[in-house]
């Protein structure tokens, strides 16, 4: 299996620390070596992404990202976190899986609505969530990513 | 009018007729062919505030509030015109009559003409005051908005309740699933932690008795209670996703159509199969009718209603299921009969509440079943009933409207 490009940063925006923990002790089972970020509410996620635009306009290089985003966030909920990537020219074509308890299909929709590129649900079966996210790793082994960060 | 015929003189008829028009309990007005006023009773004088002899010889006008006169003069005339000979004025529209003092009243009014002579006719008119009878019309209809209003903000309140408690139980189910992932997660966690100690210590040399400990700790000890945390959270998350169920249920739409019965309940026999077989059930179904509703609810319902009758046979002997419809005005009924443990008179209240198991908890389960059930029905329009007695065995019983077209999803 190719090593996914060394360079991609992974956000996992999660606010609770024991699903953040578990996520990435599984990416790591997968194989997914890459920075993990995490982030405990939407604000921090939002101000991080202006921070991300700033870079960007400099013409600097910025690192690419993948957004992991849980729906059920204080301050700014994921929902709203979604919203705003997927609505600016600039950052739209960050991915962002989305990976929350939730699994109502009326969210679901909403969320490929929105711009989701993928949904994934958190079962509360370790078994199963260990397969989740082993599977998500794969995922991310295969997936070609834009060339974000260049104007 | 029929009169009898009196041997009494001019006089006397005189007398009675005086009498009969003066107690007469309606106020009674006659009017020339000029439409002056010819006579006036002992009621109308109550009535109108007036003495006769104050309006024998006036123009009626007198007796009529000025926005009304114009209109009267033209019943008179086309009344006068026409063949009939009395008329009932103001059971309909809105009549009303002037008293002396100025103020007016609402009436109802009977007029019948007299042909005295080719010249004279005399018109008499009877009259009754309603005020009262309009103020209770005035009042009832007042009474029917108010009601109509109340019973509008009513089920304004009732939908607005029942969608909190809906999206209540939503949100309140999402909530606590995500401690249960960790329960859950750092469970399975220790026990990955536990086989790398395991086989950790047990490559270390360690004296007999302290490796015997260890095992035990490690074997059964530890294992054991992270079998518990794991049976806790796996138990919590099935009464979690029972309520998710339920708070979903209102946002399903109902596809209403003709369903086939029969294949309904063989597709429910086929999946129980496994259960009916170890029971030792016998299971009989009568010819069904088909029925108007929504598929997946009336599968759902004869599911819960069977895996119930199954789950609940008594062990000690043998056991027949029955299935039959029995039709009347308001719709179809199906029964699902079975000879199982029944249920006690103290238990029959819970049946249909949440989480609720009554009897001997030996057969397993959430307790959601016939909370489901009930609410499924409800938004269908239907009902669900039963009769059961312990140690005999119970039928639950639940109709479906035959009207379920015309019917709103709710």
């Amino acid at each position: 299996m190719s090593p996914v490009n060394q360079t991609l940063s992974l956000l996992l925006v999660e606010d609770d620390p024991g699903h953040a923990r578990l996520i990435e002790k599984n990416l790591r089972r997968a194989g997914i070596f890459n920075p993990i970020q995490i982030m405990t509410h939407g604000q921090e996620i939002v101000d991080y992404l202006q921070q991300y635009k700033k870079l960007s306009h400099q013409n600097q290089i910025a690192q690419p990202i993948l957004i992991l985003l849980d729906l059920n966030l204080p301050v700014v909920s994921g929902y709203q976190v979604l919203e705003l990537i997927k609505t600016d020219p600039m950052l739209r074509t960050i991915p962002i899986i989305v990976l929350t308890t939730t699994d109502d299909p009326r969210e679901i929709e909403k969320c490929y609505e929105l711009g989701c590129n993928v949904y994934v649900t958190k079962p509360v079966d370790y078994t199963d969530f260990i397969d989740a996210i082993q599977k998500l790793g794969l995922f991310l082994h295969v997936v070609q990513l834009p060339s974000t960060g260049r104007k | 009018m029929k009169t009898q015929n009196f041997s009494a003189g001019d006089s006397d008829k005189q007398a009675l007729f005086e009498s009969i028009f003066d107690t007469a309990s309606d106020a009674i007005v006659c009017v020339d062919g000029f439409q002056n006023i010819a006579m006036f009773n002992r009621q109308a004088e109550q009535l109108f505030g007036y003495r006769a002899e104050e309006v024998i010889g006036q123009p009626l006008a007198c007796l009529l509030p000025k926005h009304t006169r114009g209109r009267h003069e033209l019943h008179v005339l086309s009344f006068a015109q026409e063949k009939t000979e009395r008329r009932l004025m103001g059971s309909r529209a809105e009549l009303s009559a002037l008293r002396k003092d100025g103020s007016e009243f609402p009436v109802e009014i009977s007029i019948a003409k007299v042909k005295l002579s080719e010249e004279r006719t005399l018109f008499t008119a009877i009259v009754r005051d309603v005020t009262e009878r309009k103020l209770a019309e005035q009042a009832l209809q007042k009474a029917h908005e108010e009601l109509e209003i109340r019973v509008e903000q009513r089920t304004a309140d009732l939908k607005a309740a029942n969608e909190e408690l809906r999206t209540f139980a939503y949100i309140v189910s999402h909530d606590l699933r995500a401690p249960l992932v960790n329960l859950k997660g750092f469970s399975g966690e220790l026990r990955f932690s536990l086989d790398e100690l395991q086989s950790l210590l047990l490559s270390c040399e360690l004296p007999e008795d302290i490796r015997k400990q260890v095992v035990s700790l490690l074997e059964a000890d530890i294992p054991e209670s992270l079998n518990y945390i794991e049976l806790a959270a796996t138990r919590m998350d099935q009464l979690i996703n029972a309520i998710l169920k339920l708070s979903r249920l209102g946002h399903q739409k109902l596809i209403i159509q003709t369903i086939d019965l029969n294949k309904a309940v063989d597709e429910a026999l086929t999946a129980l199969a496994h259960q009916i077989d170890l029971g030792g059930i016998e299971v009989h179904c009568e010819t069904l009718p088909p029925l108007r509703a929504d598929l997946t609810v009336v599968g759902s319902i004869i599911d819960n209603l069977l895996s119930n009758a199954i789950k609940y046979s008594d062990p000690a002997r043998k056991n027949l299921i029955k299935i039959y419809a029995t039709h009347h005005e308001k719709g179809t009924t199906i029964h699902v009969q079975d000879q199982g443990r029944g249920i006690a008179e103290d238990d029959k209240s819970k049946v249909f509440q949440i989480f609720r198991r009554a009897g001997t908890q030996d057969v397993p389960g959430e307790g959601m079943g016939l909370s489901y059930v009930q609410a499924m029905l409800r938004r269908h329009g239907g009902t669900i009933d039963f009769v059961s007695v312990l140690g005999q065995g119970s039928t639950f019983s639940f109709s479906i409207p035959d009207d379920l077209e015309e019917r709103e999803p709710r």
